[in-house]
Order: C-alpha cells, then sequence, then structure tokens
C-alpha cells in the first residue's frame, strides 16, 4: 500500500477547496437570484417573455344620409431619423437640405435627440424619393390619418389633427365615441419567436370606435354648395351660407358656408374659412325677422291679416317721437301687405301693439338659446332684454336689429309655421328615434295658417318674387341689414338674408340663406331670393318631388 | 426477468407519454402559427381593401366628376322647369328601346 504523502494531501485538499469555493459562489448567487432579488430577476424574465401591445381601433368613418362614407380613414406614411444613430451624418443633411429644407433646419440643434420627425403625410413623391436613396438611416413609418372625399362638408365635419385626434366640427364633437379605446394584450414569446408568440393574453379590453351616420345628403350639399358658390361670385360678395332642414323632424339636409377649406391639405389653411357660418356665426337679420313679429301678433290677436294700417306714404316718419325709416312709401295697406312689402312703418306700428311680449315670443321661437345641434361653437345669439331696451328697442326689434341670430336658429323658428307650431331641435346625426320637438304647439293652427299666407304673399306679389317657382308652393321673406362696423352702422355693407319654404304635398323643407357684404347688389330681393329659389329647385330634382 | 421487463414497459410507457405531449406541444404550436399568419394576411388584405376603398373614393369626388361632366363631356346642371314627368306607359317604352340591342 503505497503511503499518501503530505503534497497529496495538500493537493487534494486544495482542490476540495477551490471545488467548495466555487460551489459556494454558485449557491450564494442562486441565493441572492431566486431569494434576494427575486422580484427584480422575475420581472426581469417577464420583460424578456412578455411583451405587451396596445392596439387602438381604428378610426371609424362618417356617413352621411345615404350611407356613402364622408370621412374614412387612410395610411399616411412619417419619415423620421434616430439622430443618434445615424452612421452618415453628412449624407443625411445633404438630403434633408435639398429635400426637406423645413426638417434640415429643425435638425441642426437636435442632433442629440433619440427621435426626429423629418415630415409626416408624406406626399408619394416624397415616399418614392426616400425609398430610392435606399439610407438605413432615414425611415419610414405608416400612421393612420383622414380622407374626406367632400371638400364642401368641411364646415361641418371638420378635421383631425396630424394625430388622428378630432380638431374642429364633428370630428371633435364625436372625438371619443369616434376613436374608440385601446385593448393590451400581453403577447408571450421566446428570443426566436419573431412576430410569432406562444400565448396572448388580455389584459385591458377597449371599446371598438363607432361610425356616425349624419343627416346630411352629401350629394346634396355639393349642388347646393355649388350654388351658394356661383353666388359669392356672381355679386362678389365676402362670403355666404345655406341651411336645408326639414320642419318636420329638425334633420338638417343641407348646411353648406362658403368660403369653406380643404380638410384634405390642411397646410395653408386660413381659419375664417373653418368657421360654420350657419351655426356659428350671429349676425343681426333685418327684415326676415318681420315674420316672427307678425306671428307674435297674429297669435295675441293685435291685428289681422285684414286690418289696414296707414303707413303714412312717406319713407320716414316717427312713431311716438321715434324717426322710423322705410324703403318703399305706402299709403294705408293691410298688415298682409306691410309685411309683403315689408313696410318699416307699418310693421312698427303693429309691433307697439305688442311691446314687450315681442321679446317673450322671440325667447319661445328659441332666438338668444341654443338650439341643441350639438355642434362645437355654435351661437347663441342675442335678444335685448325688455329690462335694457331704450325708446328705439321695440322698432329695432321688429325689423331685425337688436337681436342676433343664427341661419339655424331662423330655419328651427321657422319650422314652428310648417309642422303644426312645434320648436323641433335641428340634427345632424341621423336616430332611429324621434327627433325632440316642444310638448305642445308654441302657436295656434289659425296663426300657422295666417303666417302661411302672409309669406305665401311675399313670394306671389311681394319682395321675394324672384323666391318663385312656378307649380310649387314657396313661402318666404327677404331681409337687408346694414353692417355694424366700429359701433356704426354702414350703409355701403349690407347682409342680405332669406327665410322660406318649398313644398310639394306633404314634403316640405326650409330653406334659410345668407350672403354678405354683396358688391354687386344690394338687396335681398336681388341676391338671396334667386339663391332660395334655385337652391329649392336642386332640392326638388335631387328629392324627385316633380310635379307634372 | 419479469422485474426487468416490467421496468422496460413503464419506461416505454412513460417515453410515449412524453412524446404525445411534444407532439401535442408541437401540433398548437404549429396551428398556433398558421393562425397568426392568417391573422397577417387578413390585416395585409384589408389594408388593400382600404387603399382600394381610398382610391375610389379620391376618384368618385364630386369636384372631379362634375370637372369631367362639364369640360370632357358638355354637360350642364339640370333645370326645373326643363325637367318633365312621364307617364309610367312612356317609361316602360324608354325601357324597352335600351334594351334592344343594335344588329350587327
Amino acid at each position: 500500500m503505497k503511503q499518501v504523502s503530505n503534497f497529496e494531501h495538500f493537493r487534494s485538499f486544495f482542490i476540495f477547496s477551490i471545488l467548495l469555493t466555487l460551489y459556494g459562489i454558485i449557491i450564494a448567487n442562486l441565493y441572492v437570484m431566486q431569494v434576494k432579488k427575486q422580484d427584480f430577476f422575475k420581472n426581469l424574465g417577464e420583460k424578456q417573455y412578455n411583451i405587451s401591445v396596445t392596439t387602438l381601433p381604428e378610426r371609424a368613418p362618417i356617413f352621411d344620409k345615404n350611407g356613402t362614407p364622408i370621412a374614412i380613414s387612410k395610411d399616411s406614411y412619417a419619415a423620421f431619423i434616430l439622430p443618434k444613430q445615424v452612421s452618415d451624418r453628412t449624407a443625411t443633411k445633404e438630403f434633408l437640405e435639398k429635400h426637406f429644407p423645413a426638417a434640415a433646419k429643425r435638425i441642426s440643434d437636435s442632433w442629440n435627440k433619440n427621435f426626429f420627425f423629418i415630415g409626416r403625410k408624406l406626399t408619394p413623391e416624397q415616399q418614392e424619393l426616400i425609398k430610392s436613396l435606399d439610407s438605413s438611416d432615414i425611415h419610414i413609418l405608416q400612421e393612420p390619418s383622414r380622407f374626406y372625399p367632400y371638400k364642401c362638408l368641411s364646415t361641418i365635419i371638420g378635421a383631425t389633427d396630424i394625430d388622428n385626434h378630432g380638431i374642429m366640427g364633428l370630428e371633435q364633437e364625436y372625438d371619443e365615441s369616434l376613436r374608440g379605446t385601446p385593448t393590451t394584450h400581453i403577447l408571450k414569446k421566446d428570443a426566436r419567436s419573431n412576430h410569432f408568440y406562444f400565448e396572448k393574453e388580455l389584459t385591458v379590453q377597449g371599446t371598438p370606435s363607432q361610425p356616425i351616420n349624419l343627416t346630411i345628403d352629401a350629394d346634396l350639399q355639393f349642388k347646393i354648395t355649388q350654388l351658394v358658390k356661383n353666388t359669392v361670385e356672381q355679386f362678389e360678395a365676402k362670403e355666404a351660407a345655406l341651411v336645408v332642414m326639414n320642419p318636420e323632424n329638425g334633420e338638417i339636409c343641407a348646411m353648406t358656408s362658403y368660403p369653406y377649406f380643404d380638410p384634405n391639405n390642411m397646410e395653408k389653411l386660413d381659419i375664417e374659412t373653418t368657421k360654420n357660418r350657419p351655426a356659428t356665426q350671429a349676425f343681426e337679420t333685418g327684415s326676415v325677422i318681420k315674420a316672427f313679429c307678425a306671428l307674435a301678433a297674429l297669435d295675441l290677436e293685435v291685428v289681422t291679416l285684414d286690418e289696414m294700417i296707414n303707413c303714412e306714404n312717406t319713407k320716414e316718419t316717427k312713431v311716438e317721437g321715434v324717426r322710423v325709416r322705410t324703403v318703399q312709401p305706402h299709403g294705408t295697406i293691410s298688415f298682409k301687405e306691410i309685411i309683403q312689402f315689408s313696410n318699416n312703418i307699418g310693421t312698427v306700428k303693429v309691433a307697439k301693439r305688442i311691446n314687450e311680449q315681442l321679446y317673450e315670443y322671440y325667447r319661445i321661437l328659441g332666438f338668444g338659446q341654443m338650439t341643441g345641434v350639438n355642434f362645437p361653437g355654435e351661437q347663441r345669439g342675442y335678444v335685448n332684454p325688455p329690462s335694457n331696451w331704450s325708446a328705439y328697442s321695440i322698432i329695432s326689434l321688429s325689423f331685425g336689429y337688436e337681436i342676433t341670430t343664427t341661419l339655424l336658429q331662423l330655419a328651427r323658428a321657422l319650422s314652428v309655421t310648417y309642422n303644426g307650431g312645434y320648436l323641433v331641435t335641428p340634427t345632424l346625426i341621423k336616430s332611429e328615434t324621434p327627433q325632440k320637438k316642444s310638448p305642445s304647439p308654441l302657436i295656434s293652427e289659425k296663426t300657422s295658417s295666417d303666417l302661411n299666407t302672409i309669406l305665401e304673399a311675399c313670394v306671389q306679389k311681394g319682395s321675394a318674387k324672384r323666391a318663385k317657382i312656378m307649380g310649387y308652393k314657396t313661402s318666404g321673406k327677404t331681409g337687408t341689414s346694414n353692417i355694424l362696423e366700429n359701433g356704426k352702422y354702414n350703409e355701403s355693407k349690407h347682409l342680405n338674408t332669406f327665410i322660406g319654404c318649398v313644398e310639394q304635398g306633404d314634403y316640405k323643407r326650409v330653406i334659410t340663406v345668407y350672403v354678405k357684404e354683396p358688391k354687386k347688389a344690394s338687396y335681398a330681393s336681388m341676391t338671396t331670393a334667386p339663391l332660395f329659389r334655385r337652391a329649392a329647385e336642386t332640392l326638388l330634382i335631387h328629392d324627385h318631388m316633380i310635379t307634372e | 426477468m419479469k422485474k426487468m421487463s416490467a421496468i422496460v414497459l413503464f419506461f416505454c410507457f412513460n417515453a410515449l407519454l412524453i412524446f404525445f405531449e411534444v407532439h401535442k406541444q408541437g401540433q398548437y404550436l404549429k396551428i398556433s402559427y398558421e393562425i397568426q399568419k392568417l391573422q397577417t394576411k387578413i390585416c395585409s388584405i384589408t389594408k388593400e381593401q382600404n387603399d382600394l376603398i381610398y382610391s375610389l373614393h379620391t376618384l368618385q369626388q364630386p369636384d372631379n366628376i362634375q370637372t369631367i361632366a362639364q369640360e370632357k363631356l358638355a354637360m350642364k346642371p339640370i333645370e326645373l322647369k326643363k325637367v318633365t314627368l312621364l307617364p309610367s306607359g312612356d317609361i316602360q317604352t324608354i325601357q324597352d328601346t335600351q334594351e334592344i340591342k343594335p344588329e350587327l
């Protein structure tokens, strides 16, 4: 038996010690990883295997009355660089200076950033240019954006911003439901599974985006917008707007505003063109308000249609010490003729009989209040209350001053005459449930019928002759007001209005229109009345309401 | 000998179970990958469909149609007074006429 030397003992002990130390280190490490820093390593592991993915639903489309898409989603492309990781800075800089000068200017201070957008919503040419460069430094990103086939609807639908969030019009009003909410999943995958995963676990359930169906008929809107545009060009006016509404249920069939903007090209945007004038522009209407003054007088029975009133056969007189002017002199004429010929002196004499109740009637008809259409930026207008009245106030209020209204409010108030006396809530959103209206008629049937007679006479023989359509029942009232500038009424600047209705059997459509600052004509009878006729004719053809 | 056979049988049975489990997992992954591939395909087809819808609506823009109608086809907006309502019998006659194919 061989004796084990001391050296061999030492060697065995040394190797054993090393192995023991190594095992000790491993056990200590295992202890640290599994016990001491368990949470840290658990998280690290989960991060490597579990990927959280958040998906935002596609922004829902907006449809018109007939189901035609008027706002759809499309993919747009953005170009970006990762400045810190750029391999060839000089080449990138040269490329940007040549093709994206704005980005080249911005990047000079941003080379230390992690991410930099060169451009968003790239044109197909720009995309091609970047692809042809074949640079590993410039990347292309796909992102959602909006496309609007009908530009003429821009002032109603509005638009989305660069991040596809609604910033104007209905896109803004219904942004939440159009966007929906994101859904989050956790994907379990390993390092080699690339796009694939083993398991998908739902963590946050989102809500789908909800499309909107409008009451607007996009094709009709286009045709009407062309007419409004032609009128603005013909009379060299500043702007114009028109509303077509169903008086029975308040559904808005067309609501046009000119000038309007191109929602597909928002780079050069004139903020004035983004206004939805029918809902957001309140103005002094002039004589169209006489229709509602007549409504109040007839409903309160302070006058009858045939009552003869002395209009003093003059253009200017004093009523109870206050000066009143009118366009054409008339002698003693019936109340119907007073409204028909738009005589201010006769109207004021009748308004004096109503006095403070005129304010009440204007309020009942919805003036000075929101219409309930739910449109961002809607104006409530203003009716001067009796507590603020001067001696001139009742006179002003009877022919359309000291009261500002929107076209939508005028359409709503006029609908009362054509739907049996109910005040409807105008709407742009198609709904299965019946629209809200006042619980009981605001005016008597006789008042409706009498006012109808007056407005028909205005078109047949009065100031609105140019609104007449042969073979169809048309009624309406013109209005011309001076525009207030720096606290004074400018007599050379006019705002022409027209409110009216076209009927064919049970088919009724209320049309309200205004043309601002026409240079080639002063009176509404020349501008808005023919525009009403053309719009009504277009409407009748479009809706197939042709008489034999 | 009998003891040996039982042990072998036990190991074989376990090996078979392991094989089936691995096979099941493999099949599960294969089908899962197939589903994901199809989902990717659906996404690309949906994208293609959206692109086509976009192209369609770009071409259908009323401004474009109006320009073509008025400038290339010399069409004019219709006027109400020029619209006549035909009795239903006449409409049928027009439809019948349109259905007659020209002789070659």
